[in-house]
């Protein structure tokens, strides 16, 4: 389980490295305490009292240790559809935690209805918990004590201390050593505020100024990567042009070289609204970004506003396959313009096209499911016109109440033992699994995004 | 010819015959019924005393080797009967009387009891017609009247064996378990040793004493009810075919064993208390064991079709009819062919309607 977290936290931490800092782009939960409280309780199980001396003990150990310790506690609906993990990540990016340039802290995430819980570090903190000795005694001192006493405030306590005490005791091997200070000094962490990295030149000036516009005439594909023909481009604008039409709500195919600093989400959204996309009062529409950025491919599709209703989960993941076989082999033109077929046929169905591998699936199993039941019913069948068979039993002849036994020993031989190991609830599908989100822009537009890494 | 029996009517003197229907002896001459008993004694004052012999069924009996072809004189025409070995009861092919060959029941080979007919003939087409119904595979027109050869009603010559079977069995038997072990999940196997000592007793397990007939067809037709046997009495097979037993009580043994080891097996293994069991030794010996021989009533009828030969067995006494169909190639092919475009086109509608 904890190598699995690792290999999730390499990526969650370079995010980190790039992103703009949280704080100063306005880009917060909605549940998360605007004092950034260290301690949070969303579902109330923690007396006023014990929260606040808790999260006083998680502040007051920020500065000495010059590390973040940070605790949530959720129930599983303020994640619903999402992964524990992706949640603990999203909650600690998104709401400006950690401490100095490279973001040093640690996330406890409990899901108290089922009892599941994330620990993750981030910054200096991917090393210190990264160790496995480390992450057993922490996370070990935090479920023993919780076990032990049945009290979620005793075990947060414990949780603190511990965790404060691998920080400060935190001893790197050479190799650890060497890996952290080749981090340092290849991902030089910018100043914090948008203003530190190159902007595109669609981001506005001031985003505090900045209010929604509507930009009917905009160009809907804007190919800044270069990476379709023109003839593909001219189809997609089509296509687009044929949607917005129909459905009312717009639709945008963005491609860029960099995302600027920025996650690929929050970039197609700052795009999406500083542009003066969307339809309506409520802007709707869709955007889809490909980011070709070296070490940062990717494609995230945004949406705001009423054609949020079609974009669920499962829709997602799957708009995000299609869309990834075809980028992943390269065929970037043909690849949009089936997905923007896609969206066609979601917005008019409410669901999305079966693939051919789909419908020849379907065709397959009726084929043998057919075949084997037809089978069946006909070996059934000619078994009754047969009623001529040897008798091997005499159960109508035993004389009933003759059965008598005098003794009677059931004698222990031995046993065979085979062991599985439990499937583990917090794993995830691979590294081509989609993130799902809901978040703010820079400009304060709410949107939804899916996306994955090609 | 005193080992021919002719059963005449003691009003008209006409051929008698058993009548399932009213368990009566009748007349169809003059329409007279008399029961078992009085024609039994009338046929005694006829005959001058004689009498069937009647007794149990002593085992050790000297089998007659009656290989050749034998001929009895008709009592009612005079005419020369040629018949097999071990035919007990039949028909004179020239006057149609119904003749007992009272040789091949008496003594050593009288039957211990007989089990009459229930079933008339006239009951049959109703009961071969509720065989076949409802079998979709079968030709059309199968057993159409031209097709069903002659229905003839035959009393088969069985054993019973009354057995006791009584020593020990052991078993193997195994019980799972599956039980959570902090991160995985534990499947355990425990393995018992099972003794069972005890008996258990059968009564009447019939086993066809008749080497021409199908054993497995015989075999088919149980279960009959032995509560309503009923000491052997000639007159119960007049009117009808009849063959004396040609294979004796100790070469079929085995078949009545084998199925009741079969049995006692299953019942001990239900005593298991746990998952799976299989017999690893069987050491239930056949104590006590006696026998009867008993004559069993049987329709067996014949039909053709498509060349081939097919033989049906009604229980004469319950109707439970047995026998192989034969299967329409073209009703094969409609069914499965139905079913599947049934079922994958089900399959297929909904899975292209939920995705």
């Amino acid at each position: 389980m904890k190598k699995r977290f690792l290999a999730i936290l390499l990526t969650v931490l370079l995010a980190a490295a790039l992103a703009v800092p949280a704080a100063a782009a306005g880009w917060t939960s909605d549940q998360w305490d605007t004092s950034l409280r260290r301690v949070n309780d969303f579902i109330d199980v923690l007396t006023d009292e014990e929260a606040d001396a808790l999260n006083e003990k998680a502040c007051d150990a920020i500065d000495p240790h010059e590390f973040d310790f940070v605790v949530v506690l959720c129930s599983a609906d303020d994640y619903e559809g999402d992964e524990l993990l992706d949640y603990a990540t999203t909650l600690y990016e998104n709401n400006g935690l950690g401490y100095g340039d490279t973001k040093d802290g640690v996330i406890l995430l409990v899901d108290m209805d089922n009892y599941e819980y994330v620990l993750t570090g981030f910054g200096r903190g991917y090393y210190v918990f990264g160790d496995d000795a480390v992450f057993d005694k922490v996370s070990g001192d935090f479920v023993d004590t919780f076990n032990e006493n049945g009290s979620i405030a005793e075990a947060i306590d414990a949780f603190l201390d511990s965790a404060a005490e691998a920080v400060e005791g935190f001893d790197p091997d050479e190799a650890t050593r060497e890996q952290m200070e080749n981090w340092l000094e290849a991902e030089p962490f910018p100043e914090a505020g948008p203003e530190s990295v190159q902007l595109p030149g669609w981001y506005p000036e001031d985003v505090s100024t900045f209010s929604d516009f509507h930009n009917s005439g905009a160009a809907r594909v804007v190919d800044g990567a270069d990476i379709f023909s023109a003839a593909d481009e001219a189809a997609m604008a089509e296509k687009i042009e044929t949607i917005r039409e129909k459905y009312d709500t717009d639709l945008v195919v963005y491609t860029d070289v960099s995302s600027y600093g920025m996650p690929r989400n929050l970039c197609a959204a700052d795009f999406y609204q500083f542009n003066g996309y969307g339809l309506g009062s409520d802007y709707s529409g869709t955007c889809l970004f490909i980011c070709m950025e070296a070490g940062n491919r990717g494609f995230e599709t945004v949406w705001r506003g009423a054609c949020s209703r079609y974009y669920t989960n499962d829709i997602t993941d799957k708009l995000d396959d299609r869309l990834y076989d075809r980028l992943s082999e390269g065929e970037y033109g043909k690849g949009v313009l089936e997905y923007l077929d896609n969206i066609d046929f979601l917005y008019a169905k409410g669901k999305l096209p079966r693939t051919r591998g789909t419908t020849v699936l379907i065709v397959g199993a009726a084929v043998l499911l057919g075949l084997i039941t037809s089978g069946i019913n006909l070996g059934v069948m000619k078994s009754k016109m047969k009623t001529v068979r040897e008798a091997t039993e005499a159960h109508d002849y035993l004389v009933p109440g003759s059965f008598k036994l005098r003794r009677q020993n059931d004698y222990y031989l031995y046993s065979t033992v085979t062991r599985t190991q439990k499937p583990k609830n917090d794993e995830r599908s691979g590294g081509g699994g989609s993130s799902h989100s809901s978040f703010s822009s820079s400009g304060g537009g709410s949107f939804g995004s899916s996306g994955r890494s090609f | 010819m005193d080992n021919v029996n002719a059963y005449k009517c003691p009003q008209c003197g006409a051929p008698l015959a058993f009548d399932p229907a009213s368990q009566q002896v009748k007349c169809a001459h003059c329409g007279g019924e008399f029961s078992v008993e009085a024609v039994q004694a009338f046929h005694r004052a006829e005959s001058d005393g004689q009498a069937f012999d009647w007794g149990e069924y002593k085992q050790g009996l000297s089998q007659e080797t009656l290989d050749n072809t034998v001929v009895y004189r008709c009592q009612s025409c005079g005419a020369e009967i040629e018949t097999d070995a071990n035919t007990a009861a039949t028909k004179c092919p020239y006057c149609d009387n119904n003749v007992v060959l009272t040789d091949r029941v008496k003594g050593g080979l009288k039957p211990n009891a007989v089990i009459p007919f229930k079933i008339t003939p006239k009951e049959l087409p109703g009961v071969i017609e509720k065989f076949y119904k409802g079998k979709k595979l079968l030709p059309k027109g199968f057993f159409s009247a031209n097709k069903i050869g002659k229905v003839q009603g035959v009393y088969i010559p069985f054993w019973l064996f009354d057995c006791k079977l009584d020593g020990t069995m052991m078993l193997d038997a195994e019980n799972f378990l599956t039980y959570d072990e902090g991160d995985y999940i534990v499947h355990e196997t425990q393995h018992y040793l099972l003794e069972r000592d005890g008996s258990m007793a059968f009564a009447h397990v019939p086993v066809d004493a008749s080497v021409k007939m199908d054993n497995d067809l015989m075999d088919s037709v149980e279960p009959y009810d032995f509560s309503e046997l009923v000491p052997f009495d000639g007159a119960y097979l007049s009117g009808y075919l009849a063959d004396r037993f040609d294979s004796g009580p100790d070469d079929e043994l085995p078949r009545a064993e084998d199925r009741m080891q079969t049995s006692a097996e299953t019942v001990v293994k239900n005593t298991s208390p746990f998952g799976t069991v299989s017999m690893r030794s069987n050491n239930m010996d056949i104590r006590g064991a006696s026998v009867k021989y008993a004559m069993l009533p049987v329709y067996l009828l014949n039909c053709e079709y498509g060349g081939k030969k097919y033989r049906y067995a009604v229980n004469g006494q319950t109707g439970k009819v047995v026998g192989e169909l034969p299967v329409s190639g073209s009703k094969s092919f409609a069914w499965f062919a139905g079913v599947f475009l049934a079922v994958a086109g089900l399959i297929t509608a909904l899975g292209l309607l939920l995705t």
